[in-house]
């Protein structure tokens, strides 16, 4: 080999330099140099909309864009931490429409995040299911009237197991501090779900947490930290850990991972509510963001949102639930049993819709006290 | 060459490194041929649905071309700014070399969320909009350092004589840098920009809070965590490797075609 | 551009000629315009007051107190340096090997297994980690194997969710960067220097200890430094496969910026961690200087 290579060597400049010549002619006759499209015709609307990946339902509204003429822009988040980061870094401009989850109303109310929403401007809103329509717990309507959001999809977690594993439905939430299950617990980095959840398994409400008690609250979670191998970065990627075989349980286990799973050739992933501890349920809502500029056009996709066709399309796509009249009849067998939609309010009992710690408060603990001890879960190995 | 060719440690490092790099893009690219959406065993087989489903989504695309204007563009302008400053710091007195490889150091210690939210401030004070353009900026504050190491490394080492020599013969600083030391340098040169394209390709922290209303290829992908991660990200980074191994195949034919002729007039 | 300075005993000129300062400049004035810019007014919030996701007068010490007086931080800190220095050392040792191989032993085979190195670069990470799941997870690669061999009868489960497959997996992003820095140094070393070593009778382990190791001290204190800093402030990778062991000092960081909303103890957070690095790299940079394995140069 080294005979040859010196013998190659030998020529080695022109070579090289040959080399060079070539790969620039072809990057750039292959087209690697990327050409800059035309953007879109002026009279287009454009609507842009931070979320979560998929909520910009590009199936589902595919029509109503047409017939509307509007572009949609789906600007997607990697976590719900980050519309706050953007916008009061002053990245929000041209936002038209955000979602935010149940659990994070009172913070967006807090920080300015939601404008008031001109509830004429959606006549399609009596078409809310009771509970949605209803809002006891003033996620989606100040207690004065003014309504900050529009609910979209909602979705409930409990207790998710690999039935080829466990085999029979666990009943309470012992089950995830069984030895058995050492090290194939899984746990999504969702630190208000966890402590709402863990306060509720424990007879407590993660609203209105005292010291001793979320002392209590900690130290449970701590101890199902360590019957884990790490939480996971988010819900998908428990998700990913029933498919792989890496975990057999799930905590804040999510009723779609089914879905996912036997999308993925693994038909064995159950979710279920233990009467003792239960779940909880959240929703994603659409909001007026601050500096929204093309108004109109955002109450119009809201409206359209709300129309039962639109939601059975929705939640089918999103695997989620829906929040109208007359969309659970559309829905597919397998979604339809998703979620118990006759009795749902019976349900919302057992799994209620995930409230989040105070901002400030003298008497609770607080919702950046919440976060600041998760972290320390996170790293109880 | 007349050293030893025997090296059997290298050797078996090399091909050892080679493997251990290889072995996960050999799963990455099995399973963008996957059936069904999961990414780990059992394989149960053999689909182009991922491929059809990429090709067909505009948002996919329009991700993909997205981060490859910000990946070359941005590859190509530290190419340019990384390789004079390199050039440049070879030449000028230790205390301002050292001063600057500290400054041009600094932007990798901190983490891209510090740098991509202070950028945001930054950028909203000044009153820039948001665009590719400052994903670009973002990019190359947080790559040319890469780059820059790879460069100095190699500028650094070289034989000033021979620069020496070409000057004394008459040669101007300008034809010295392209006939004496770009010959030398280049094959370093193509390897930093393309890290530095790598990098800036597959970067998404910085990216989510400097990029305006559009969206590239790794803020696409990531987002795609919350629910479930597919072997869509798969065919992507395949069909990548798949272009740039033809490039680099088609190119190497052409270089060593051009030889035998050369070697044979 | 060659003067007499140049032609010094160090080789290294004594003085800045106007003309590689225009070289410089281009660059010194976008790390000036942004990243010295931005990082300033975040300089500034690290000393102001915590307000909700925004900063309050007056000015405090509070969040450099509060980011040394938390344990966690400690903790996590002390695991970013361990993983750091494990990637950086297990990275460097290897890419020292393989760029000697490269530059000296590869013959034609030079440029295609360069090529591989830096084309394996273009996967994207968040692939390449979930590929890492899929060959050390329980029903991984590694594991269906050992099973059907009959050498285990439960899947191992230690391959996965610790410090050791942060390791792995981060050595797997550094490594073509380390051989790139590595080969780029060796590049100009012309072979005849390890022939004469040869010719008087050194051994491989002489060539290495007296000829490769000194000349090649300075890039492999910086590739060791480049691959230090950025695998010990990573956040991203521990998060997908570093379980409870393997959290690192980033992920706290992250928190305090983006789920909190205490943008002054983020900084603060971040900008210790900047002052660390830098006095890592001051110290090894005085090491090389004191040593004098900065001033080697390949003679003619």
């Amino acid at each position: 080999m080294g005979k040859r290579s010196s013998i190659v060597s030998g020529n080695s400049h022109a070579s090289r330099r040959a080399f060079l010549k070539y790969a620039t002619a072809i990057a750039i006759a292959s087209g690697i140099w990327p050409s800059f499209r035309t953007p879109a015709l002026a009279q287009q609307k454009l609507l842009q909309i931070m979320t979560w990946e998929g909520y910009d339902f590009p199936d589902a509204m595919a029509a109503w864009k047409t017939e509307h003429g509007v572009d949609v822009q789906g600007i997607y988040m990697g976590s719900h931490d980050d519309i706050q980061a953007k916008i009061l870094g002053g990245g929000g401009e041209g936002l038209d429409l955000i979602t935010y989850g149940s659990s994070y109303k009172q913070l967006y109310r807090a920080l300015g995040i939601l404008q008031p929403i001109d509830e004429s401007k959606i006549p399609n809103l009596p078409n809310l299911l009771p509970f949605f329509g209803s809002d006891v717990q003033n996620i989606w309507v100040e207690p004065d009237g003014t309504r900050t959001g529009v609910p979209c999809d909602w979705g409930a977690v409990g207790i998710s197991y690999d039935s080829s594993v466990v085999t029979e439905a666990p009943t309470s939430y012992d089950i995830l501090f069984d030895s058995k299950y050492t090290g194939k617990v899984g746990m999504p980095d969702d630190p208000l779900g966890a402590y709402g959840q863990a306060a509720r398994v424990l007879g407590l409400n993660s609203s209105r947490l005292t010291e001793a008690d979320f002392a209590t609250v900690t130290n449970w979670l701590k101890d199902l930290a360590k019957q884990t191998k790490g939480i996971s970065a988010s819900y998908g990627d428990v998700s990913s850990r029933f498919i792989s075989g890496d975990i057999v349980l799930s905590f804040l286990g999510w009723a779609a991972y089914k879905s996912f799973a036997s999308d993925a050739g693994k038909d064995t992933i159950e979710t279920v509510w233990p009467e003792k501890g239960g779940g909880l349920a959240f929703s994603n809502a659409y909001a007026l963001p601050p500096g929204a500029d093309n108004i109109e056009i955002a109450y119009a996709w809201i409206n359209e949102t709300l129309r039962p066709e639109i939601q059975a399309a929705m939640a089918k796509s999103l695997v989620g639930g829906v929040v109208v009249n007359g969309a659970a009849e559309l829905l597919d067998p397998g979604l339809a049993r998703l979620y118990p939609y006759d009795r749902l309010n019976e349900f919302f009992e057992l799994a209620p819709l995930q409230e989040d710690p105070p901002l400030e408060s003298n008497e609770y603990v607080t919702r950046e006290r919440v976060l600041t001890a998760w972290q320390e879960i996170k790293s109880a190995g | 060459m007349e050293i030893s060719a025997r090296s059997p440690v290298t050797a078996t490092l090399t091909a050892a490194a080679l493997l251990f790099l290889y072995a996960p893009l050999g799963i990455v690219v099995l399973f963008s041929f996957h059936e069904t959406p999961a990414l780990s065993f059992p394989f149960t087989g053999f689909s182009l649905r991922w491929y059809r489903e990429v090709l067909a989504s505009a948002e996919f695309l329009d991700s993909v071309r997205n981060s490859l204007i910000v990946g070359s563009t941005c590859a190509l302008t530290t190419l340019l700014l990384g390789t004079m400053a390199a050039y440049g710091l070879t030449r000028v007195s230790p205390q301002l070399q050292r001063v600057a490889s500290l400054l041009f150091f600094l932007p990798i210690t901190l983490p891209g969320l510090f740098l991509g939210l202070a950028l945001l401030v930054f950028f909203a004070r000044i009153g820039v909009p948001l665009s590719l353009t400052t994903v670009v900026i973002g990019h190359l504050v947080f790559v040319f350092p890469y780059f820059l190491l790879v460069a100095y490394a190699a500028l650094e080492r070289m034989d000033p004589a021979i620069e020496e020599a070409a000057a004394d013969l008459g040669a101007s600083p300008w034809m010295v840098f392209w006939q004496v030391t770009m010959p030398q340098l280049w094959p370093v040169l193509v390897g930093a920009t393309s890290l530095a394209f790598a990098l800036s390709f597959d970067e998404f922290v910085i990216t989510f809070f400097v990029i305006g209303p559009q969206s590239t290829l790794p803020m696409y992908i990531w987002s795609g965590l919350r629910r479930t991660i597919d072997p869509s990200v798969n065919t992507v980074s395949s069909l990548l490797l798949l272009v740039t191994f033809l490039l680099f195949t088609l190119t190497f034919a052409l270089t060593v075609l051009r030889r035998f002729r050369l070697d044979g007039v | 551009m060659a003067t007499t300075e140049d032609r010094s005993e160090e080789r290294l000129p004594q003085h800045t000629q106007p003309s590689s300062v225009l070289l410089i400049l281009p660059l010194t004035l976008l790390v000036v315009a942004f990243f010295l810019a931005p990082i300033a007014i975040f300089v500034a919030y690290s000393f102001l007051t915590a307000g909700l996701f925004k900063v309050l007068l007056p000015f405090t010490f509070e969040a450099y107190r509060a980011a040394l007086g938390s344990n966690l931080n400690l903790a996590l800190a002390a695991n970013s340096v361990a993983i750091g220095a494990m990637t950086s050392v297990v990275s460097v040792a290897l890419g020292l090997a393989i760029a000697y191989w490269l530059r000296y032993r590869a013959g034609q085979w030079q440029l295609p297994v360069l090529f591989l190195m830096i084309a394996s670069m273009l996967a994207s990470y968040l692939v390449r980690i979930y590929a890492w799941r899929t060959i050390l997870g329980a029903n991984g690669v590694i594991n269906r194997s050992l099973l059907e061999l009959g050498l285990i009868d439960e899947p191992l489960r230690f391959l996965l969710f610790n410090w050791f497959s942060v390791v792995l997996a981060l050595v797997h992003i550094f490594l073509p960067y380390v051989v790139l820095v590595l080969y780029a140094a060796l590049r100009p070393l012309n072979p005849a220097y390890l022939e004469v070593a040869e010719d008087l009778g050194a051994t491989a382990v002489m060539r290495w200890r007296r000829v490769i190791l000194p000349l090649m001290a300075a890039p492999v204190i910086s590739a060791f430094l480049f691959v230090f800093v950025l695998s010990a402030s990573d956040y991203i990778t521990p998060q997908l496969i570093g379980g409870t062991g393997g959290q690192m000092l980033g992920v706290q960081i992250q928190a305090s910026f983006k789920a909190i909303g205490n943008w002054p103890l983020g900084a603060a957070t971040s900008l210790l961690m900047l002052l660390g690095f830098v006095v890592c790299y001051l110290a090894l940079q005085a090491g090389l200087r004191v040593t004098g394995l900065d001033r080697i140069r390949w003679a003619s």
